[in-house]
């Protein structure tokens, strides 16, 4: 016991010192995309106040960030690092959210120039490098819950103003898969609604209807999987949250 | 009886290199329902770019009373009438038209629910079928509003307009939108009912194109379904597709019988066409030395949800040994067309042009635009069709991408304000046919139709789901406008050479 108390007071000491140091600047913004080509892959850019920030390079659906659209704007929101690719900061952790009406000012894709090149691709342009001989992409099904089973919350998050889970897949086939275990009498889904405070000050809300409907599709999802619709309760709260991208989630709650 | 003559035809494929042939005498078929002739378990039929082979794999099929190839409906079709075994299990417009020639319109093909452009016109009247003749179309009537999986009404997230209505089905008292039946009338080719085992396996329960949506599930089984089947993915199964083309197409009274359900289903699981022989009469696969994909036993043989955008198993395998080593040079006119088909394949599998506005690819995580091949979407090995579900909105259907149709029905679709919208094309869509939105009522998939496969091409133009490509060249044509790809005319020719020989 001694011994971890100790180990956290190190650990407190070093945040402190870390603390000292300039603030990271997290930055949200609304802007357009840019996509510069390079002689590998695509990289995305997108301008603000001056500065170019990097959002990532053309990859494939198991990337970590999706990349945004030409033809929409769309919500950044990500921590300024020092580093720096493709003629733009990296931003990491980095959230985008395409926001959904067209706009065809965004419309800049820059030609491929010696200046920015992309090496450290997984994937070019092309078909994949190879896959295993058994030609899937995934890997083992998780292990199945074991009991005792407990109250449970999985929050399934969304983009900004979105309503259908996109990349949410693996957390609704957590809540899935502890459902189908448990078979509990009760699966709570409640939808909520965010907003998110801009750099500039202002505060960007969600559409009053987000947290309705990304309640109820999310309860079809589940009773297409097979959960019981009389065990489902649908609820959702309008009310704006102002947050991280947290915020903007689905909470299912399983009770068994 | 089966019926042939022979009959000289242009060879289709402009601009390919096949159009050095000259018109040749390709032999004519047509299955006539109640034919009673025995299906063999290996035949071939000649087409414009050689033979399509067809496999049976279980053996000869015995077609006296077989409820795929006898009326077992109400108007003298059977579901071989616009299945045939000579055109890929599929029928061309060029057959169609044919029969209405040789029959001056009494070929049960011509029946008027579907095969004329609306039941209420003069059926007697070649202009009545116009849209089967010219481009091998029936009409396919969808309710309005869209019906769920059981068959209950759904609110659909848009509105619909009828803009343009040349064959004034979709405003008629009884068959328009707001008439007694409540449809909307969209015409679309009969698909390929062969190679079924790849788009019919139950698929995974999320859809994998990460919307997060459900997969729908099969009621007789509690499957998943892959929701590959049909232009708009409606049918969960061929059991379902079948009920529903003997109710529509055959327009049966009553159900289909279990035994005889159960007969077509099985026909339709275990026959494979493709390509088999080109022009010069010489085999294309099934052998040592030539490309493992092609003809219709390496189509039984292929394995099922193999994903084919890499080089560890590409879709349609390799066509390597057709290459012609840097500094030779072919030694005749069949050597250089295999070459050519060779680099073909380089177009379709390695060449990448910037792929843009496409529902159901570019959100699929990819960006928008992407810059990737054509294999990217057409992945699944063996049929180059999509390994999850399928539905993708390329421009076939929708303004302004879709090729001009005045013959066609256009309609204004406004989506709703709540809803998410059609990512590159909006809330107001102008569209020829709204595709899987008129089964799932969601604005963001108006336009999406399910690929299909890219296998037996030769023997059954035209292409796209509305029959907008006359010919593979045009087919290339659209994707070269539609994406501008810019492809020289040396990958177009090698594109369509390559397509021909699936």
């Amino acid at each position: 016991m001694k011994k971890i108390v100790q180990t956290s007071l190190i650990v407190l000491a070093a945040g402190a010192c870390l603390g000292a140091g300039p603030k990271p600047v997290e930055l949200a913004f609304v802007a357009c995309p840019i996509l510069r080509d390079t002689a590998t892959v695509p990289c995305w850019l997108t301008e603000y106040k001056g500065q170019m920030y990097y959002l990532g390079i053309q990859e494939d659906s198991a990337a970590q960030v999706y990349p945004p659209a030409l033809g929409h704007q769309a919500l950044i929101e990500g921590t300024v690092t020092g580093e720096e690719i493709c003629g733009g900061k990296v931003l990491k952790p980095l959230k985008i959210s395409i926001r959904p009406e067209l706009d065809p000012t965004c419309n800049t894709l820059l030609p491929a120039s010696d200046t920015h090149k992309i090496t450290f691709n997984r994937r070019g342009p092309g078909p994949n490098v190879a896959r295993p001989p058994g030609g899937g992409g995934r890997g083992p099904a998780p292990e199945a819950p074991k009991p005792p089973f407990a109250v449970k919350d999985v929050p399934i998050l969304f983009d900004f103003d979105v309503m259908t889970p996109g990349r949410s897949g693996r957390a609704i086939r957590e809540a899935f898969d502890y459902i189908t275990a448990s078979k509990p009498r009760k699966v709570e889904i409640r939808g909520y609604r965010a907003a998110v405070k801009l750099s500039d000050g202002k505060v960007l809300a969600e559409q009053p209807f987000v947290a309705e409907r990304r309640a109820k599709e999310l309860a079809g999802t589940f009773e297409t999987l097979g959960v019981p619709k009389e065990s489902i309760v649908v609820s959702w709260s309008d009310k704006a949250e102002v947050g991280d991208f947290n915020k903007r989630r689905v909470v299912v709650t399983i009770r068994p | 009886m089966r019926w042939m003559t022979l009959a000289a035809i242009g060879v289709a494929g402009a601009g390919a290199f096949a159009v050095a042939a000259a018109a040749a005498d390709i032999p004519e078929y047509w299955w006539e329902p109640g034919d009673g002739a025995p299906l063999k378990s290996s035949e071939t039929y000649g087409n414009a770019f050689g033979q399509l082979g067809l496999h049976n794999a279980s053996g000869d099929i015995t077609t006296k009373g077989h409820p795929f190839f006898e009326a077992i409906g109400t108007n003298g079709r059977a579901c071989v009438t616009c299945h045939q075994p000579a055109e890929s299990m599929s029928v061309t417009a060029a057959t169609i038209e044919r029969r209405w020639n040789e029959t001056k319109g009494k070929d049960p093909i011509f029946a008027a629910i579907d095969g004329s452009n609306c039941p209420n016109l003069p059926q007697g009247e070649k202009a009545s079928h116009s849209l089967a003749i010219d481009r091998g179309l029936f009409r396919v009537a969808m309710p309005w509003p869209p019906k769920r999986q059981d068959g209950t009404a759904m609110e659909p997230e848009f509105s619909i307009e009828v803009v343009r209505d040349p064959t004034g089905c979709n405003t008629h008292p009884t068959y328009g939108i707001t008439g007694e039946q409540k449809s909307v009338s969209v015409y679309r080719r009969p698909r390929m009912a062969a190679n079924l085992k790849y788009f019919t396996a139950p698929g995974g329960g999320l859809n994998a194109k990460n919307l997060g949506m459900a997969t729908l599930r099969d009621p007789e089984t509690g499957l998943h379904s892959q929701m590959n089947l049909m232009s708009d993915a409606r049918a969960v199964s061929l059991r379902a597709q079948a009920r529903d083309a003997a109710a529509n197409h055959l327009q049966l009274k009553g159900p289909l019988p279990e035994a005889q359900l159960k007969q077509i289903v099985d026909f339709e699981t275990q026959v494979y066409a493709g390509q088999q022989s080109d022009r010069w009469g010489r085999q294309l696969g099934g052998a040592a030395g030539l490309p493992e994909a092609l003809g219709p036993k390496a189509l039984a043989d292929g394995r099922v949800g193999v994903l084919g955008d890499n080089f560890g198993n590409p879709v349609f395998k390799s066509f390597d040994m057709w290459r012609i080593a840097e500094g030779k040079t072919a030694r005749d006119e069949q050597e250089a067309f295999r070459a050519s088909v060779a680099r073909g394949w380089d177009v379709f599998f390695v060449r990448p042009f910037w792929i843009r506005d496409a529902m159901h690819i570019n959100t699929v995580g990819l960006g928008n635009p992407t810059k990737r091949t054509c294999a990217t979407c057409h992945n699944m090995q063996m049929t180059g069709m999509d390994l999850s579900a399928g539905w993708v909105d390329v421009g076939t259907t929708n303004v302004p991408w879709a090729n001009e149709s005045p013959e066609l029905p256009l309609f204004k679709i406004t989506c709703k304000t709540d809803v998410p919208p059609h990512l590159y094309v909006g809330r107001t869509i102008y569209t020829q046919d709204p595709g899987r939105a008129l089964a799932s009522g969601r604005c963001m998939d108006v336009g999406s139709i399910v690929m299909g496969q890219f296998r037996g091409l030769s023997s059954r133009a035209p292409y796209f789901s509305n029959g907008s490509a006359k010919t593979l060249r045009e087919l290339v044509d659209f994707y070269d406008r539609r994406f501008n790809i810019k492809y020289t005319e040396q990958e177009k020719t090698d594109l369509v050479n390559f397509l021909s020989v699936l």
